[in-house]
């Protein structure tokens, strides 16, 4: 403070006139080297003017700025604007000329550049606050978008989960209804198998096949009954094949016909084809069981020529006994 | 100073010599030139950046010593040093050379110097600057050019010139207060503010001039 209270006299002095010629050269060098040197001669220059102007000078001070003004046009013209400065300015009421323009409300958070550094921190706190702030908004707004969005997807992907869980039970259902009809289908179809089989079984353990039963042909006359063959059918049997000996007959083909005891037809076989089995030669006769009852019966057999025409060839008797 | 700052017998005007030997005067040539600007630095642009800014602020102290028109001692001093440069001396420091010189022929201009009356002398025998065409123009320029001003730059300066003497004092240190600045930063910025505000009524004068002739 001192020290710049020394330039600003030092620099009046010289103005003046008030230095020594040592002090002066090393002040002049000065002036042309050094900026702030000479720009601090500027501003005593001003004030020199403004004390000019205002009659603010000794006479000799006077008179001195009256050399250099009579001496320099421009200074000249400094004296007549320093003297406008003093007298419109002071008409010019500070705070009026501040209020004279608007300014704009962004403005505000700004500094202004007559404030000090600190000053213009304490200024642009307020902006950098708004500014933290809106970033901070941002931030969180985006976060929590984002985080929306997440929520959103992740809903719609719980929803989509859940129907597919809906859907695959609805399947899973179907498929244990399936799964269940097709066990029970399953558990029938094994019943009536189990049925069929015990059927089977119970039909075979019935009817163990078929009785068969050898007749040789009658030797003596119809109805005698004495050369008659006698058959006991076994109980639970519902066939019986009469095989009847046909060894001295060479048809391709015979007709049998089961008569009773008064000769009444019973069963007729129209064609029935002789069967070779070992040294015997006969024809299968199959009649159902519960067709004979007790008591004596006749097969009657006729050959069948080539051209159809019915031989007699014999009577197979026999009789039937429970 | 250095061994090289001139001394003040050989810089003297020598036009009685002149006259007497009827010697031409010297004058500045390009090669003289080149050389003096060759003393401010090598590199060519920055060496006439450093003229111009010496010779403006060589300027400025001769208007301060109020000897003599100011271009004309500025010329003279820059003619002498390129003379010197020119015949070959060397010089180390061009400033303390610069001022050297300068002092000289300021001494010379105040033996010239022929006092007048101040009191019944215009305030300047120079007007090269316009004249005001109007009782008012300058003050209309002046209005024009505050206007002009950013609000806190008019601001400032309104400001910086209420009020007179002890109250202006007060006042100026209020308003440093007020903007967080020490004393001097404020005189500093008001002292720029009124430099731009006097360039612009300048040419606003210099364009009402133009306007009326």
């Amino acid at each position: 403070m001192a020290e710049q209270t020394n330039r600003e006299e030092l620099a009046s002095r010289y103005l003046l006139g008030g230095l020594s010629e040592n002090e002066a050269m090393t002040l002049e060098e000065q002036i042309l080297s050094d900026d702030e040197v000479f720009e601090n001669l500027e501003i005593a220059e001003d004030e020199l003017i403004d004390r000019y102007v205002r009659d603010d000078l000794s006479a000799e001070e006077r008179r001195r700025v009256r050399e250099m003004i009579f001496n320099s046009p421009r200074l000249a013209e400094r004296v007549e604007i320093g003297r406008i400065l003093t007298t419109r300015v002071p008409s010019q009421p500070a705070e009026a000329v501040r209020a004279e323009k608007k300014t704009p409300w962004w403005q505000l958070f700004l500094p202004t550049p007559q404030m000090a550094p600190a000053m213009r921190l304490v200024a642009v706190a307020p902006l950098a606050l708004l500014l933290l702030t809106s970033v901070l908004l941002v931030l969180v707004w985006t976060r929590h978008s984002a985080d929306a969005q997440r929520w959103a997807r992740a809903e719609q992907q719980l929803s989509q989960l859940q129907k597919e869980i809906a859907d695959q039970n609805a399947k899973s259902s179907g498929l244990e209804t399936a799964l269940t009809q097709t066990q029970q289908e399953k558990a029938e179809q094994e019943k009536l198998l189990a049925d069929l089989q015990r059927q089977l079984a119970e039909q075979r353990g019935r009817t163990p096949s078929i009785f068969s039963f050898f007749i040789n042909p009658g030797v003596g006359t119809r109805g005698s009954g004495d050369a008659a063959a006698s058959l006991r059918i076994p109980p639970g049997k519902d066939e019986l094949e009469l095989q009847l000996n046909v060894d001295g007959g060479d048809y391709r083909q015979y007709e049998a016909t089961l008569q009773d005891a008064d000769l009444k037809p019973i069963l007729k076989h129209p064609r029935l084809k002789p069967i070779r089995r070992g040294s015997r030669n006969f024809i299968p006769f199959k009649v159902a069981a519960r067709l004979l009852r007790q008591g004596s019966y006749y097969i009657h057999v006729d050959g069948l020529t080539d051209q159809q025409v019915r031989e007699n060839f014999n009577d197979y008797p026999f009789r039937v006994t429970k | 100073m250095s061994f090289n700052d001139p001394q003040p017998n050989d810089l003297r005007d020598k036009s009685d010599a002149k006259r007497t030997h009827n010697k031409p005067k010297w004058v500045m040539t390009q090669t003289a030139f080149d050389k003096l600007l060759s003393c401010f630095s090598l590199d060519r642009d920055e060496a006439g950046r450093q003229y111009e800014r010496t010779r403006v602020r060589l300027f400025r102290v001769f208007e301060w010593s109020a000897v003599g028109p100011a271009d004309e001692l500025a010329d003279e001093t820059f003619n002498r040093v390129a003379r010197r440069i020119d015949e070959g001396q060397k010089i180390d420091n061009p400033i303390a050379y610069i001022v050297g010189v300068a002092k000289i022929v300021c001494k010379e201009a105040h033996k010239k110097h022929v006092p007048v009356s101040l009191d019944e002398a215009p305030e300047t025998r120079l007007r090269i600057t316009p004249e005001p065409v109007e009782p008012d123009v300058r003050m209309q320029c002046f209005d024009e050019c505050l206007e002009g001003l950013s609000s806190e730059r008019r601001f400032l300066i309104v400001e910086y010139y209420q009020q007179e003497r002890r109250n202006k004092i007060d006042r100026r240190l209020k308003l440093a207060e007020r903007l967080g600045i020490p004393q001097n930063a404020l005189r500093i910025r008001a002292h720029r503010i009124r430099m731009a505000l006097e360039n612009c009524i300048t040419q606003c004068l210099e364009a009402a001039a133009g306007r009326n002739e």
